[in-house]
């Protein structure tokens, strides 16, 4: 399969901002592309491809971003990000064997909280998912699924007992998911969750978990442990699943009610002809 | 006991560019996958699908959520859903009728 324009002409996280020292460089691979990311002595972030040709460059969200084609839109928007008190976490990469669709649909997954996440995120017998609203936003041409409510043993970090969350899932670009999610310690306001996804090819990925937190009491360490413990339990389970692409031809599959954020997610990616990490015909 | 389940019938349109005669055969075969009864059918001036479907509503949804994906090569614009009346019960099996203009 040949990589989509759509695909190619997207940004991506290649590397974490502050772990780039000057006049140090680094090497990873983006769609099966090797890219080379180095910061100048002046402080200057270049992203090379293996052919010499320069590609673009952003700094945004603790990570350095780029693309190996021609990015028409700037990238995506977290205005969470430039408010006052919150600490921004970067977790760095977990590499999944698994396409990077998969990674972000499990991400709008709710219904396996209690399953994979044992007594964090879910538990028995509180399963059920509650109707919740899921569109597409033809204005920002963005997935969002609002008024989700959840039960959660351990809701965050700094959540001391079990409570029904409150979630909003955002869905900004193909490789990228945003949760919102009820703020234990600051009611009325929500702690941001990202992943950013780095295809290395179809069924392979750097998953970047980024996170925008009101909480002044957790060590940092404590909130990348965390984050990644959460995201290690989901690991296991993505990289058995079959086929290893996302289908976007449910043929073989039977989706419920609490997979409509899922069916929005590939109905979108379907109209945006993203097929990159995708199985389009079911077998 | 096993719990029984209440079925219902309802009628399904999908409209967009669904009128693709491998969609028909795809619906038929989530059909039958779910064991719901009912039939499908082209509605060639209405550019949309036709679905009535009998069975438990869990599994009326998935099959609302099935056809709004969809296989590749159609794009489900919208999908209206009712609730569908009627004396006799829908016969057993899920087929194919002739288009309706």
């Amino acid at each position: 399969m040949t990589t989509s324009d759509v695909a190619r002409n997207d940004w991506y996280p290649v590397a974490i901002d502050n772990l780039l020292t000057n006049g140090q460089s680094e090497v990873v691979v983006l769609m099966q592309e090797e890219l080379t990311i180095s910061r100048g002595n002046d402080g200057v972030i270049k992203v090379t491809a293996q052919d010499g040709r320069p590609c673009p460059v952003a700094i945004n969200y603790g990570h350095v971003w780029s693309s190996i084609g021609q990015p028409d839109h700037a990238l995506f928007d977290i205005p969470e990000a430039h408010e006052d008190g919150r600490r921004m976490v970067d977790c760095g990469p977990v590499r999944v064997k698994a396409s990077p669709l998969r990674v972000v649909e499990n991400f709008l997954d709710i219904a396996h909280f209690p399953f994979v996440h044992t007594d964090i995120l879910g538990a028995e017998p509180h399963t059920e998912v509650e109707p919740y609203k899921v569109e597409i936003r033809d204005t920002v041409d963005e997935v969002w699924a609002t008024r989700v409510r959840f039960f959660q043993p351990q809701a965050a970090k700094s959540a001391e007992e079990g409570q029904m969350t409150d979630y909003m899932y955002r869905v900004p670009a193909p490789c990228t998911s945003i949760l919102y999610k009820t703020c234990p310690p600051r009611p009325g306001s929500w702690d941001v969750i990202a992943l950013f996804v780095r295809p290395i090819s179809e069924d392979l990925c750097d998953a970047y978990a980024w996170m925008a937190l009101y909480d002044e009491t957790s060590k940092q360490s404590d909130l990348v442990q965390f984050q990644q413990m959460i995201f290690l339990q989901d690991r296991s389970i993505l990289e058995n699943q079959i086929p290893r692409l996302l289908p976007l031809d449910p043929k073989m599959e039977v989706p419920t009610r609490a997979d409509t954020t899922s069916i929005a997610y590939r109905r979108w990616l379907k109209r945006k002809g993203m097929t990159y990490g995708a199985q389009l015909v079911a077998r | 006991m096993a719990q029984v389940m209440n079925k219902q019938t309802e009628l399904f349109r999908f409209s967009g560019d669904v009128n693709k005669p491998d969609f028909l055969h795809w619906i038929c075969h989530r059909a039958n996958r779910l064991g719901l009864n009912g039939w499908v059918r082209e509605d060639v001036s209405a550019k949309s699908i036709e679905v009535l479907a009998s069975g438990p509503e869990e599994l009326l949804d998935a099959m609302e959520l099935g056809c709004s994906l969809g296989p590749i090569t159609v794009w489900v614009e919208d999908v209206e859903r009712y609730p569908h009346k009627t004396d006799s019960p829908v016969p057993n099996g899920f087929n194919i009728l002739n288009p309706v203009d």
